[in-house]
């Protein structure tokens, strides 16, 4: 989450003074002073300046903690293969034995404790 | 100005004469002081990451004492015991002269751990002997945050007081590495709080799935054994006693099983979490020859002795994980990955030992949140 609206922080900055930027050219007086080579290169360079002032602060950030994730309890039934999941509470562990099967009476059991996962999946490296 | 109007050049403005000046300024600077700013930059760095490591190990305190109170309702209050019990520290046999210092070091860890638990025993009174071991492994984790923030604060003070750039240097360097295994810890904390499974649990759920609905018993501390069939094959599987935090004594198990009871298994299959390599997929499973236990040693080295006494062949299977993953709470993969490892175990069985052979199979690692 928050990694990506860091992101988005910088991409938005960059998106303003481009505005900024384009919002400057716009106005026709600084269209006719465009042609005059000095007002282009100092605007050039304080576009320069803040783009590394942007670097910098991207640079100085401080990578976020990662998402926070519920761990789950899978439950399974000794003799069908039901299963059910719910959120871990304390006091479970693998393979305790808790309550009846839905279906068929028989007793389940807690088959596996795991980090609920969060989609995306990592892409396959190229070598 | 008509001077400074000269240094600006033809038709110059003062905004440009500034520039300049600025510009060249920073060359020189950089010039003369750039190893100084370099070092300041990295010192900057390391502080932030003191910070966060600061703060972590405040994390972790905070959570043992909040689990002590609750979990071992101590009657006085904890906090003084539990700064003490964070300060611990464990002197490693001198090694000038190696012969006997197994031994020694066995010893050693044996009153570290009896100490430890009579503390944990003392700070929290009216704990069960699972949440006992939760807790001990829990103020072990808080324990290594804070010798790792103590460490890298000693580091980074040592370089900034005596200007030695090359320690500052190599902090910083190694820095993300530390910083890698620091948040390894503070994700262990939790887990080990919650008596969750964690990925290292991946030997002795593969024990716990042999021997389930089986009979067990007691051999050693901590560590347990039950008797079961597979392929065809008598097995008996070892692991240590769950669901608290234990890793046990494997080595002195075998030994006891061998020795004592007077077992002589065919071969001795020992499975574990490994460290994989980068890139590898956490949950592969690969088989190969010798002890798969991790550890300061002398487990293993109790293995290979009582192995090589008797003749035994001695096989591993490892299920591949991250060090970061191996003190985690145990991931999904790892968990197919213990499925993959049942039949790599049975396919071994198959390929080393005839039918009516007696084999030995150990599950390695910590047990928190596994039960037999
Ligand atoms: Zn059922």
């Amino acid at each position: 989450m928050s990694v990506n609206s860091r992101h988005n922080l910088g991409w938005l900055l960059l998106l303003l003074l481009i505005l900024v930027f384009l919002f400057v050219l716009g106005s026709p007086e600084a269209l006719e002073k465009l042609g005059e080579e000095r007002f282009f290169s100092t605007a050039l360079g304080i576009f320069g300046l803040l783009l590394i002032l942007l670097f910098f602060l991207k640079l100085v950030s401080q990578p976020s903690a990662p998402p926070k994730q519920r761990i789950l309890t899978v439950l399974r039934c000794e003799r069908c293969d039901v299963t059910s999941v719910r959120e871990f509470k304390r006091g479970d562990y693998i393979p305790k034995r808790e309550g009846k099967c839905p279906s068929c009476e028989g007793e389940m059991y807690i088959e596996a404790i795991y980090p609920e996962e969060l989609g995306k999946k990592k892409k396959p490296l190229p070598f | 100005m008509p001077f400074l109007q000269h240094l600006a050049g033809e038709g110059g403005n003062l905004w440009s004469l500034v520039f300049q000046l600025f510009f060249i300024a920073f060359i020189i600077a950089y010039f003369l002081y750039g190893q100084r700013i370099q070092i300041a930059i990295w010192n900057r760095d390391i502080e932030r990451n003191l910070r966060r490591l600061k703060f972590l190990r405040d994390r972790a305190r905070e959570t043992a004492i909040k689990a002590v109170k609750e979990i071992g309702k101590p009657e006085e209050d904890p906090v003084p015991s539990i700064d003490r019990f964070l300060e611990t520290f464990f002197i490693q046999p001198v090694d000038m002269d190696p012969a006997g210092i197994v031994w020694k070091l066995d010893r050693l860890l044996d009153v570290r751990d009896l100490s430890m638990k009579d503390a944990v025993r003392r700070i929290a009174p009216k704990a069960s002997d699972t949440e006992l071991n939760n807790l001990e492994n829990l103020l072990e984790a808080a324990l290594d945050l804070n010798l790792i923030y103590r460490i890298v604060r000693h580091y980074y003070l040592m370089g900034k007081r005596t200007n030695a750039y090359i320690i500052t240097a190599q902090l910083h360097m190694m820095l993300p590495l530390i910083m890698d295994i620091a948040y390894a810890y503070d994700g262990a904390v939790k887990a080990f709080a919650e008596g969750q499974p964690i990925g290292d649990g991946a030997g002795p759920l593969l024990a716990c799935k042999l021997l389930a609905g089986k009979k067990v018993e007691k051999i050693e501390k901590d560590m347990v054994f039950g008797e079961t069939e597979l392929e065809g094959r008598h097995v008996i599987v070892l692991k240590a006693e769950g669901p608290g935090g234990n890793v046990g004594k494997p080595g002195e198990a075998i030994e006891k099983l061998i020795d004592t009871y007077g077992y002589r298994p065919a071969i001795i299959v020992m499975v574990d979490a490994a460290q994989k390599f980068e890139g590898e997929d956490t949950g592969d499973v690969a088989d190969g020859v010798g002890a798969a236990i991790g550890g300061i040693g002398t487990e293993k080295y109790r293995i290979e002795e009582v192995a090589h006494k008797h003749k035994i062949p001695l096989y591993a299977v490892i299920i591949k994980e991250s060090l970061r993953e191996a003190i985690a709470p145990m991931k999904k993969e790892i968990y197919e990955g213990v499925d993959k490892a049942i039949e790599t175990v049975k396919k071994i069985i198959r390929e080393k030992t005839r039918e009516g052979d007696l084999v030995l199979i150990a599950g390695i690692g910590n047990t928190i949140g596994i039960a037999q």
